[in-house]
């Protein structure tokens, strides 16, 4: 059982520094002394909102004075929520997450007590400087679910508790033929990891955050995993983009067994069209025991461990390694200072002066004689260049140097109806000059500003000068080769799009000449 | 117009039906899953979808071209690739200077086929310049490193487009 422990996913809850007074979010506190807090907490479904309400119930059975509020999002759009809502200080004050993701969070968390009755590993591994950052929510392990009609079919002993990698391999290499697969291969972290680990207690990241995939252990798994798809007895990833293969193929019909999550039991069940069979994951030449070890929560560790796109697990030594200066990170106290996260986008000083920037220098009488100016100072130097200097040349020259319109010495009759023009005109541009401004200078203007910050989507920013670029240049292990990757990619296609379009245009152009 | 098509479909779907053809299962070689050719996979495919405007271009100068001075040099004797080097694409060198400089400011942009096609797989072999932005941004959640290499981005687009347009002069002709 502890093996199938340390091969899953903690769910938790942790207290936020959520809004106390009358009226904010989070949760508020009413004058007979009764408390409402909110919950933060993912639901894909009505039964599973009812189901997460009773247990906001059972709260208030037990406390009379306090009442749980339900927040919910569907699991995809859980995190970005999250974020949004931390950055804006709207966030509830019990949140949930799963425990991989924690790290990410741990400045935001208010440190807890922890009750009695928690297994004391459990919380340890919820606990960073010393501080219990949340507590036990739920626990969900990761399992290997198996096709029972298949199984049965093939005349092979169904997995159950106690099943070597040698009864697996056995199994996997029985049930691979015409076509199907004994196994369905993955590399998304949860599901290849969980497997390796069980195999012989292989871990890709050292307790100081240092990754060692070139360790023996993982070279050893790694080595062995692989070997289950060139043996033929294992369904392999077709690309690298697929990463939720194995439980696809599984679903599918193709592959008899695969390992993943139990929280996808109900919907394999659902989409499956045969029985679908689930036990613990088989068991290694050595069993693990430590759930410590793999849950153990570090610092700016961010793992997307749902939904495909997998790659920010391997980035935890950029992130959590001594590379970035993060300091201390004081907590973010009030609305205020949560807001820091926020100032990437419009607030309420900003298209004020964005507005008033653009009237100046765009829209103002001097600004578009300036430009008008400028075109024609633009072609008379075209025209210079060829054919000497142009007789009206000089005027337009002062014009320019005046900054003001040089055409039309404004008759004193016309001066009225013009500005009404001008009036209108600056109505009509105002809403495009203002979206411009809003949604494109001013991200750029932000932009500029924030590559000179280390500016993490949570928590406070801090000037590094020209780090980042020193970092993309230095250290980072995947910049450079985008880098190469983009110039080929461009020196590849564009020649090709231009031959192709170029002998498709003569061809169904049929010039006549 | 079928050669249009591609470019009107949506991106995402022309990337996720080429991926199911890249990846027939029990098709071999999978061009995708190896490092050598899954980037020539992705440029393959974004031909595919990208040539469509390009041609349109070309397609409105070809007919564009004076038909005087087409004329002038079969006259003069121009056949065949001296009349097609010497005479037709000058005359169309504006269309194919501002295709090539669009097409190489998207194509340094480039994102969405190899995010559905490989995610930047085998490896990183096909993980370009805005994926690993968007990775830094959305993933790693350093956004100041993320506005970093975006500047880089542009500082490289900017700098490759000064160059074509310092160099239309010599091979660009504009009539009049």
């Amino acid at each position: 059982m502890k093996a199938l422990l340390a091969a899953g996913l903690v769910i938790l809850v942790g207290a936020t520094a959520c809004g106390g007074g009358e009226g904010t979010a989070g949760g508020a506190k009413q004058d007979d002394g009764t408390v409402t807090l909110d919950w933060e907490m993912w639901a894909g479904s009505e039964e599973e909102k009812a189901q997460l309400d009773h247990v906001a119930q059972l709260v208030t059975q037990q406390h009379p004075n306090i009442r749980i509020k339900l927040r919910t999002a569907p699991f995809n759009a859980y995190f970005t929520k999250l974020q949004t809502e931390f950055a804006a200080g709207k966030q509830a004050c019990v949140v949930s997450m799963q425990s991989l993701r924690l790290g990410a969070y741990a400045d935001l968390l208010e440190p807890l007590t922890a009750p009695e009755g928690f297994a004391p590993a459990s919380l340890d591994a919820l606990k960073m400087d010393g501080k219990q950052l949340a507590l036990p929510y739920d626990l969900s392990p990761m399992l290997l679910y198996y096709n029972k009609d298949a199984f049965a079919k093939a005349g092979v002993a169904e997995p159950k508790a106690g099943w070597t990698i040698a009864d697996f391999e056995k199994a996997a290499k029985a049930l691979s033929t015409g076509g199907k697969f004994g196994f369905g291969m993955s590399f998304s972290d949860l599901h290849t990891l969980s497997l390796l680990l069980s195999y012989n207690g292989a871990r890709p990241v050292t307790d100081e955050v240092k990754l060692q995939m070139d360790s023996q252990p993982m070279v050893d798994a790694v080595t062995w995993y692989a070997g289950l798809g060139a043996g033929k007895s294992a369904s392999v990833p077709a690309g690298s983009a697929e990463a939720g293969w194995g439980e696809t193929q599984f679903i599918n019909g193709n592959a008899m067994m695969a390992v993943d999550g139990s929280w996808n039991i109900g919907s394999t069940i659902k989409d499956a069209k045969f029985k679908v069979g689930i036990a613990p994951l088989p068991a290694g030449a050595r069993r693990v025991e430590d759930l410590r070890g793999q849950l153990r929560v570090r610092r700016g560790q961010g793992l997307r461990v749902q939904g495909g796109g997998d790659q920010g697990g391997l980035r935890a030594q950029r992130q959590g390694g001594p590379g970035l200066p993060r300091g201390p990170g004081p907590r973010l106290p009030r609305q205020d200072r949560a807001a820091a996260g926020l100032r990437g986008l419009p607030g309420e000083a900003e298209p004020g002066q964005g507005r008033r920037r653009a009237g100046r220098d765009v829209l103002g009488q001097g600004g578009a004689g300036r430009r008008r100016a400028a075109v024609h100072h633009q072609e008379l130097g075209r025209r210079e260049q060829a054919h000497g200097p142009a007789p009206a040349a000089g005027l337009h020259r002062r014009a320019e140097r005046q900054g003001v319109a040089h055409h039309d010495p404004a008759a004193g009759g016309a001066r009225a109806v013009r500005s009404r023009e001008e009036w209108s005109a600056l109505g009509f541009a105002t809403p495009s000059v203002l979206g411009l401004g809003l949604f494109t200078l001013f991200p750029v203007g932000m932009a500029v500003v924030m590559s000179f910050f280390d500016w993490p989507m949570l928590g406070e920013s801090e000037f590094v000068g020209l780090e980042n670029f020193r970092y993309l240049f230095g250290e980072d292990p995947d910049f450079l080769s985008s880098l190469r990757n983009t110039f080929v990619f461009t020196g590849l296609y564009v020649p090709l799009n231009i031959l192709v379009a170029l002998g498709l245009a003569f061809w169904i152009s049929n010039s006549r000449w | 117009m079928l050669f249009f098509i591609p470019a009107i479909t949506p991106m995402v779907a022309n990337a996720v039906i080429w991926k199911l053809l890249f990846q027939l299962v029990g098709t071999e070689p999978n061009l995708l899953a190896d490092g050598s050719t899954a980037l020539l996979s992705v440029v393959a495919m974004s031909v595919w979808q990208g040539f469509g405007y390009n041609m349109i271009v070309f397609s409105a100068a070809i007919n564009e071209m004076s038909p005087s001075v087409l004329e002038a040099a079969s006259l003069d004797g121009a056949t065949g690739l001296r009349r097609l080097v010497s005479v037709q694409l000058p005359l169309i060198s504006p269309a194919l200077f501002f295709a090539t400089t669009m097409t190489v400011i998207s194509s340094m942009q480039v994102f969405t086929q190899p995010y559905i096609l490989t995610a930047g797989g085998p490896g990183n072999a096909t993980e370009t310049l805005v994926m690993t932005v968007y990775q830094a941004g959305f993933q790693s959640r350093e956004l100041g490193l993320a506005a970093a290499g975006a500047w880089v981005l542009f500082a490289i687009i900017l700098g490759v487009t000064a160059v074509q347009f310092l160099g239309q002069k010599r091979w660009v002709h504009y009539e009049s």
